[in-house]
């Protein structure tokens, strides 16, 4: 059982100084306060850093170690940090110290390079070597399984992917709670016998090989043991490229996730490219069609002009040709007076005509009758007018002002959507300047498909491999199986009870692999589902049940599975996992809690503040007086609170603990 | 009699203004400007003393008619329109600069604004 009895900061975040929090032997819940900003989640990473040499910025991201060191002891010349973790691991007395120092030469660090890191680990006053300190280390809080006592109630989402089968970051995370769990020792106890039964099958068919009768069998066995090694390598070579190609894409997501919004960006700048493209493509078309339209335009132009001196003409040329058609007119009704006086009779009524009345008429129509023709001058001026009425008919054309408004109204309208596209595109670069290098953005959707792709390849490679395996060992079976009914010397029949006895001792870890993980996923489902009945105000949520991965779904009283939960439900779940795992693990510490209340309302903070004891032996939690009431706090713990600190702002890069 | 004109042009102002309207990019060059100017000059009554104006020296852009006027549209229009003008290429010089002189007052005041608005 692990305990942390003491920690020593000095100018690691805003603490300044040498300063020290004194967690005593016992068991029970420490209590740290601090508002925001003050340096809680700096706490978390002392620790991480005391432990593993890291801490963690948020969104999961590692900090470069520079920029831990407190500004103000930088500013007085003070500079690098150091950490002393004194802890007790089952009665065995650790002094954990890790300092990040500047280098001998270096008058001012600017840079990691410019430090250097030393790390001490004493157990009951005696420094291990280098090897002795990380077995020690490993063995008592294995890196992989912090996220179990290093809880940050921020990084929740975590606990929720456990829900999901495809989720790299829930297959990190099971094989972290199978750890903690102790299944390694049996998964490994299984490797080694498998190991060990391969080897007494291998030494079965050598001694096969010795006997003339059992030869051939033997030979067979020989090269089946051969092709079954081949494929099994290869299985293993794409196991471990399969966890490999996780680890790739857990961090790809990652990375996606970082660059969300620079892909976001880059999306829309590309859309903006192609409609300013677009655009301009046809302001560029219109531009070409009004110029068209206005080579020629200038004529419609004189339409108007052409009307009214149209109109003028039609109007001189109807007098001359009113004046030619009367003296027409005339002309004829003479004529038809000199037939009439000629025949002696009217030609339209058929009438005779007398001697006096013909007399009468012929004087008449030699008088001026007051209808005369066109004068030559007239007749030349008739056909001038004429000529130029039939020349300004042919100079009409088409107005063309409405198509030219058409088109300029859309180039209009164009221009305008090309420069608000131009202005979405220079806000869009602002923003991309501002987020840095965007480069990887743009490649990193690409290497996410490629690296799906390849975990698909391998997964199917694996199907195949193990389609395989099956098969050369079921030949392996049948070789030996006939080999147990020719044996007939004693050497091979001992042979075959060793290789029959590694067999079903194997067969027992195999067994006891499957039997013991769903014992402990049993045991954890119960347990999860003890704490968090405890801990849920809603009586209709029954109980947890657990999935393949140890993701754990809430049970309504109905049977069903409550699909969505609300953030205040994923705190309370995940809590529940991280109290039940504490309970089952053989590996067992403190918890150190940073903000585990989250947006649970002060109903199942006090649930939760009552079950902290329960949760672990020791739990050091890291909350802002907001968080949880303090007095409640005090009360509803009693006897198991054994600690109370406070952090306070002496300036924005000074944070003293004190003692409350 | 005034013998009419083999090549017309436009006066170094008229051409300053033919630049400013080229540069709208709406019209193909500064010969259909200033047929564009010429037929402004006629819709807006800006053709009267056709054959007494003076336009001033011609400084800025030249033409041969024949490239001015390849079909005699123009010159056409000039004698239908105007039958007492006897040099109509003369004429066509004198609306072609009286009309960008008038497009230029409105472009100094207002600014150049739709080619529409013109037409």
């Amino acid at each position: 059982m692990l305990h942390f009895s003491e920690l020593i900061i000095e100018n690691f975040g805003p603490y300044k100084g040498i300063q020290e929090i004194d967690f005593t032997s016992k068991n029970g819940v420490n209590i740290i306060w601090g508002n925001n900003g003050l340096g809680k989640t700096t706490l978390l990473n002392v620790f991480r850093y005391a432990l593993f040499g890291r801490v963690q910025g948020r969104g999961n991201k590692s900090h470069s170690l520079k920029q831990i060191a407190n500004w103000e002891s930088y500013d007085e010349g003070k500079y690098g940090f150091k950490v002393t973790l004194k802890m007790y691991n089952d009665g065995v007395r650790y002094d954990l110290t890790r300092q990040f120092t500047v280098k001998e030469g270096v008058s001012q660090p600017e840079k990691d390079n410019d430090y250097k890191e030393d790390i001490f680990l004493k157990k009951e006053g005696t420094i291990l070597s280098q090897d002795e300190r990380k077995h020690v280390l490993n063995s008592i809080m294995p890196e992989q399984v912090s996220r179990f006592f290093l809880f940050d109630g921020e990084l929740l989402q975590e606990y929720e992917d456990l829900l999901s089968e495809e989720s790299s970051i829930g297959i990190k995370i099971k094989d972290a709670i199978e750890r903690i769990l102790g299944v390694p020792v049996l998964t490994n106890g299984l490797a080694d016998i498998t190991t060990a039964e391969k080897e007494f099958s291998a030494r079965l068919s050598k001694v096969a090989q010795k006997n003339n009768d059992t030869q051939l069998l033997g030979n067979l066995l020989v090269d089946k043991q051969s092709e079954l090694k081949t494929h099994e390598e290869e299985l293993e070579t794409l196991k471990t490229t399969l966890k490999e190609l996780n680890v790739e894409k857990a961090n790809l997501e990652e990375e996606m996730k970082q660059t969300d919004r620079a892909r976001e960006l880059l999306n829309e700048k590309r859309i903006q490219e192609d409609i300013e493209s677009r655009k301009k493509e046809a302001l560029s078309s219109k531009k070409a069609e009004i110029k068209m339209l206005t080579k020629n335009a200038w004529q419609g132009m004189l339409n108007n002009r052409i009307k009214l001196a149209l109109e003028k003409l039609e109007e001189e040329i109807n007098v001359y040709e009113e004046k030619k058609t009367k003296h027409a007119v005339s002309e004829q009704i003479i004529d038809q007076i000199h037939k009439a006086c000629e025949q002696g009779e009217c030609p339209i009524c058929e009438q005779e005509i007398s001697e006096s009345l013909r007399q009468t008429l012929k004087s008449k129509t030699k008088a001026d009758i007051g209808f005369e023709g066109l004068s030559d001058e007239e007749k030349n001026k008739l056909i001038q007018l004429q000529g130029r009425r039939s020349q300004l008919r042919q100079l009409n054309v088409d107005e063309l002002k409405q198509q030219v408004t058409s088109i300029e109204d859309s180039i209009s309208d164009i221009t305008v959507e090309i420069s608000d596209a131009e202005q979405r595109l220079s806000d869009i670069n602002k923003s991309l300047n501002k987020l840095g290098d965007t480069s990887r953005a743009e490649t990193v959707s690409g290497d996410y498909a490629k690296c799906l792709e390849k975990i698909n390849n391998t997964k199917n490679g694996i199907d195949s491999a193990t389609d395989i395996i099956t098969k050369v060992t079921g030949e392996i079976k049948n070789l030996e199986d006939k080999l147990k009914k020719q044996a007939t010397d004693d050497e091979l029949i001992k042979a075959e009870e060793i290789r029959d006895l590694s067999g079903k001792i194997k067969q027992i870890f195999e067994n006891g692999v499957d039997l013991y993980r769903e014992r402990l996923k049993q045991k954890v489902e119960e347990d999860a589902s003890d704490i968090f009945t405890k801990i849920s105000n809603q009586t209709e949520y029954t109980n947890l049940t657990i999935n393949e991965h140890y993701g754990l779904s809430i049970v309504h009283e109905t049977g069903r599975i409550v699909e969505i939960r609300s953030a205040g439900y994923e705190h309370i779940v995940a809590l529940s996992l991280i109290g039940a795992l504490h309970k089952n693990a053989p590996l067992q510490g403190p918890i150190i809690m940073d903000s585990p209340f989250g947006r649970l309302d002060p109903d199942h903070k006090r649930k939760i503040t009552s079950a902290l004891p329960s949760l672990a032996e020791q739990v050091i939690l890291l909350v802002y007086s907001g968080e949880i009431d303090e007095q409640l706090a005090r009360r509803t713990l009693g006897g198991d609170l054994i600690n109370e600190y406070i952090l306070t702002s002496i300036s924005a890069f000074n944070t003293q603990i004190t003692k409350v | 009699m005034l013998e009419d004109k083999v090549n017309i042009g436009l006066t170094l102002e008229s051409t300053r203004i033919a630049e400013k309207l080229e540069e709208t990019g709406n019209f193909e060059d500064k010969l259909t400007i200033a047929k564009f100017a010429l037929a402004y000059a006629i819709k807006n009554n800006l053709d009267t003393n056709l054959t007494e104006d003076k336009i001033g020296d011609i400084g800025g852009t030249k033409w041969n008619i024949g490239s001015v006027d390849t079909d005699q549209y123009l010159r056409n229009v000039i004698i239908s329109l105007y039958p007492e003008v006897k040099t109509p290429y003369r004429a066509i010089e004198i609306l072609m600069n009286k009309g960008l002189t008038s497009i230029g007052e409105i472009i100094d005041n207002e600014g150049i604004g739709k080619i529409s608005d013109y037409m």
